[in-house]
């Protein structure tokens, strides 16, 4: 079982060399059956990673690219008049699919950011007065630039709390970064990827996050962690009882990917910062650019053992 | 005060102004407020003894400090301040005549600290203000040292050590509430080391000792009586003494408080006997002359055994004196005295080496059933019949009549003076009419309204016309009973006079002319003696005592009476003797090893108690056994010199805990394992048997490192 896991990651390290830690994070993440997003500069490979990820886990995939005219509908899809038919038949958007890249989603208004929001939070998206379900297992995995750039939306606290985590990849290191540049092209290496998981393993992964048990100190833990946000001066709010929960989970994940079948302080620790960092920031901090340092602080200010 | 910082003023005063605006801001606004609210908490007591430019002086130099703060005026130039001294110099001297002495002293002191609100431009000198609180606070106790001024002192120490916090926190928002909290509890803290060593610390006696002004004025009875002079004191609702009784309180018409003998008329005005007279008012050296024939000091042996036959039970009883600025003190009939500094004179008054300037305190016995002088000296006699050659000729022919009348016995010529007031229209009155020359003529036969001192002075006359020797005794009469703790309050409207006449063979009789005239005075005391008239304390209409008949204000009155009264017996009476009476109790006998023994000890025991609680408070964790040994195994890496860090979880220290001490990878691997299995594995859950078999395992694994070879 941690093996097929592991064969994930090293799947998606083929195409993505050198960010084994992220990947894992990422792979952490939908197996908790949370959204992600990836904070980082163009061209470091963040579409990639969605698609290998996709790839792997043998999902259908679809991209949305988002710009600032795009439309709601442009992602949850329309109904068109039929001639033949003299009916109007809904055409399905790229939002029905398992994963869905939504790049560059702070380029978009904040009504079309807010219509996929309400997809994930949902799973299921009202179009004309219909319900529709989203397919199972669904993930979304947003990227956006970080948000000194200019014409963006930045996205609001709210619904940056809906992503469990945030990631940054970063520049790869110089040897991974040979590979890159002697390798053959990203796009010919996704396509030899080949899926690793069927679909009723990985919901059967999702199942087996829930069974792994964490102990009475581990939650103790958790909540000094909890309590700590919430009590320190430092930070311009606390932790919500739905990151407190996101951070269990992701930690349940990090357990099962580690073969286990309880959770460690060190599991919490591995996914803390990502899933902390982008719902933390210091009181006099209106961009959002603190939460980094703040998540890190907690990791050496809130003990272990006591 | 203004010598260190005139260096750095007169370089100031150099520079812009605007660079001071800089300058001011190392002390910010919350220690400002602080600093200003202790001053004023420290000034107000004195409010009312002070001249009233000290007020205006503490508002302008407040204000000053505040729009320095604002940066909108400058630090006062260096001549301006010279000014201010001078000035402040110049009005104590104007007001008090002198800038020694205490009030004047103390003014200086407050001046002094106020204007140091000018020149107070670092944290150091906003130090030196707080330190300076903390030593003029302790002025107000000079002037009052009553419950109502310790209570205010103890609060103002509060505040005081609030502003000490207060200067230590960065804050911009003045967190009142905090920083009072946390004054508080520091003064809470010191308290039983406060008692401990008010309790142990060795008493000395007043190493100097200054007239306060609030006894300067002579209050009590006074060593000579014109008719009238009473009646002014019994204006005052003022605490004259209290006297407890170790047993139960004798009735109320036996307690007749003994202060001076008045044998000597002159004019109108009674005294005391020239010679007693010369010796009562001569310096306190001349009286601590063991010389004086006519006092016994507590510690002689008695000069004259044949005066008194003592006889009957001893009233035993301990009289707490406020101060009179007078040498003599009250006691009942016929006193006995084992106190140096108390002496007994030949009138059987007790009388002090020195002025009674603090509260005194002092323990009798009275035998009120003795004898005195059953055989009169000649010389004695003399003085006791004395009267002026002429004047109120009428009294002469009435006195004449009556003496002829009753055959010449002393005793019938007694009560028939007594019914003569008892039957006259005789007026017990506080607003006697002024009487001219023949003054006994008048009162005798037309006004017939007087005070205790107008009968007790024309009793006396009457008798001395007869050839009886009589005296005038001045002195309180009767006084509040609180029969359940056994003491009576005596104030100054119990002030008194009355007669004693000699008889031969029963010595000096007390008679009392004012019972025949209002009764009720000596049985319930002058309220109900004025009740008619309504003149009881008119002057002084707020006074509690007014209050009386209004059931609970008179039951608070009590109980505040009681409170001050164990205030003043037991905290301000601590004096030496109390101090080794209680050592001997405590610790059988005093001995300065078992004094530093009981200081030391106490200090301990409190610091101890102190130190437990801090403790206990600080630390409410528990740790669960497999904790504690996990914790252990921590205490062994951090010797090894791989020290735990907060938040570094049981594996990652592992990791690095194995680098650091190779030789023992397998032992730390053990111990981890175990404790993150019992922490962290769910099935390990405390009460299972799986728990209890780990944990041994763990405890035993944690006793002794185990070492391997490589």
């Amino acid at each position: 079982m941690q093996q097929k896991l592991d064969t994930c990651v090293s799947s998606v390290q083929y195409a993505l060399a050198g960010k084994q830690q992220e990947i894992k994070l990422a792979l952490c993440c939908l197996l908790s059956q949370g959204h992600l997003l990836i904070e980082d500069l163009p061209g470091m490979g963040k579409t990639t990673l969605a698609h290998a990820l996709a790839r792997v886990l043998g999902l259908t995939y679809n991209r949305v690219q988002f710009t600032s005219d795009l439309l709601p509908a442009d992602i949850l899809g329309v109904s068109i008049y039929t001639k033949e038919t003299q009916q109007f038949t809904f055409h399905p958007g790229p939002i029905f699919s398992h994963i869905v890249l939504a790049d560059e989603i702070n380029r978009a208004t904040p009504k079309s950011q807010s219509a996929l929001l309400e997809a994930m939070e949902e799973r299921q998206v009202s179009i004309e007065g219909e319900t529709r379900l989203l397919p199972e297992p669904f993930f979304v995995i947003a990227t956006q630039n970080p948000f000194s750039q200019a014409g963006t939306f930045p996205l609001p606290e709210s619904q940056l709390d809906r992503f469990l985590m945030r990631i940054s990849l970063g520049y790869p290191d110089p040897e991974a970064e040979r590979q890159v540049l002697l390798g053959l092209s990203g796009r010919v290496k996704l396509e030899t990827i080949q899926p690793v998981l069927t679909q009723e393993e990985l919901k059967a992964f999702q199942l087996q996050v829930m069974g792994v048990k964490p102990a009475t100190a581990v939650l103790d833990y958790l909540q000094r962690i909890l309590a700590y946000t919430r009590k320190q001066e430092d930070f311009a709010y606390g932790l919500s009882p739905r990151a407190g929960l996101a951070l269990l989970r992701a930690a349940q994940a990090w357990g099962l990917m580690n073969g286990r079948k309880h959770v460690l302080p060190e599991d919490i620790q591995a996914v803390l910062p990502s899933v902390t960092q982008h719902r933390l920031r210091e009181p006099n901090d209106h961009l959002g650019t603190t939460g980094a340092a703040l998540s890190q602080r907690l990791l050496t200010a809130v003990d272990v053992v006591v | 005060m203004f010598r260190r910082k005139s260096k750095s003023s007169s370089q100031s005063s150099k520079v812009h102004p605007r660079k001071h605006a800089i300058a001011v801001a190392s002390i910010p606004r919350t220690s400002l407020i602080w600093l200003l609210t202790t001053q004023a908490l420290v000034l107000l007591p004195h409010l009312l003894r002070i001249p009233y430019w000290v007020g205006i002086l503490a508002i302008a130099c407040g204000g000053w400090r505040i729009m320095i703060f604002h940066g909108r005026w400058s630090y006062p130039a260096r001549w301006l301040k010279a000014l201010l001294v001078i000035a402040v110099v110049a009005g104590t001297f104007f007001n008090y005549g002198t800038i020694v002495g205490l009030e004047a002293g103390v003014v200086l002191l407050l001046c002094t600290f106020l204007l140091k609100l000018l020149e107070m431009k670092n944290q150091r000198d906003a130090y030196l203000v707080v330190f300076l609180s903390y030593f003029v606070i302790v002025t107000q106790l000079l002037y009052s040292q009553a419950i109502p001024s310790a209570a205010y002192t103890f609060f103002t120490l509060i505040v005081v050590t609030s502003a000490l916090v207060g200067l230590h926190q960065q804050q911009v928002t003045l967190q009142l509430k905090k920083t009072l909290r946390k004054g508080s509890v520091m003064m809470l803290q010191a308290v039983p080391l406060m008692v401990l060593l008010f309790i142990f610390i060795p008493r000395l006696g007043p190493i100097w000792s200054v007239e306060l002004p609030s006894q300067k004025a002579r209050s009590g009875v006074s060593d000579q009586m014109t008719p009238g002079d009473i009646a002014e004191l019994s204006k005052s609702d003022a605490l004259a003494f209290r006297a407890t009784f170790s047993g139960s309180i004798p009735p109320q018409d036996q307690l007749y408080w003994r202060g001076v003998v008045l044998s000597e008329l002159m004019g109108r005005t009674w005294r005391q006997a020239s010679r007693e007279l010369a010796l009562a008012s001569r310096t306190a050296q001349d009286l601590k002359l063991s010389g004086n024939p006519l006092i016994t000091w507590g510690d002689q042996f008695q000069r004259w055994p044949n005066a008194v036959k003592k006889q009957g039970q001893a009233l035993h009883y301990t009289v707490i004196l406020e101060p009179t600025q007078q040498n003599w003190l009250y006691a009942l009939a016929v006193p006995q005295i084992r106190n140096v500094d108390i002496g007994v004179t030949r009138d059987f008054t007790l009388i002090a080496r020195e002025p009674v300037r603090l509260r005194q305190q002092y323990e009798v016995r009275s035998y009120p059933e003795s004898l005195v002088d059953v055989e009169l000296p000649h010389w004695l006699r003399r003085q006791n019949v004395q009267l002026p050659a002429f004047g109120n000729p009428k009294t002469r022919v009435f006195a004449q009549q009556l003496w002829d009348d009753v055959q010449q016995k002393p005793q019938q010529y007694i009560d028939r003076i007594l019914q003569y007031f008892n039957r006259q229209p005789f007026y017990y009155t506080l607003k006697p009419p002024t009487l001219g020359f023949n003054s006994v003529d008048e009162f005798l036969f037309t006004s017939r309204r007087g005070f205790c001192a107008h009968y007790a002075s024309t009793f006396v006359y009457l008798m001395r016309l007869a050839g009886i020797p009589a005296r005038v005794i001045a002195g309180y009469q009767g006084g509040e009973r609180n029969t359940a703790n056994n003491y009576v309050q005596v104030r100054q409207f119990d002030a008194h006079a009355w007669v004693e006449v000699w008889h031969d063979g029963r010595g000096w009789i007390r008679v009392d002319p004012t019972a025949s005239v209002a009764p009720q005075r000596i049985q319930d005391g002058l309220e109900a003696a004025l009740a008619e008239e309504g003149s009881f304390l008119e002057d002084t209409p707020l006074s509690p005592i007014r209050f009386k008949h209004i059931g609970w204000i008179n039951r608070l009155r009590l109980e505040w009476d009681m409170l001050e009264y164990r205030w003043q017996r037991f905290v301000l009476n601590y004096n030496q003797d109390q101090q080794m009476d209680f050592f001997n109790q405590l610790f059988g006998g005093f001995s300065w090893y078992k004094l530093a023994l009981a200081l030391g000890g106490g200090l301990a025991v409190i610091i101890l108690i102190l130190g437990l609680w801090i403790i206990l408070r600080r630390q409410p964790i528990k740790y669960d056994p497999a904790t504690r040994l996990y914790l252990r195994f921590c205490q062994w890496g951090k010797k090894q010199g791989c020290q735990r860090l907060t938040g570094e979880a049981p594996m990652s220290y592992l990791q690095r805990l194995q680098q650091q001490t190779p030789h023992y990878s397998i032992w730390t691997q053990r111990v981890t394992d175990s404790f993150v299995t019992l922490q962290y594995n769910p099935d390990y859950e405390k009460g299972t048997s799986f728990y209890q078999k780990e944990l041994m395992q763990l405890k035993k694994l944690v006793r002794k490192p185990i070492k391997e070879s490589l």
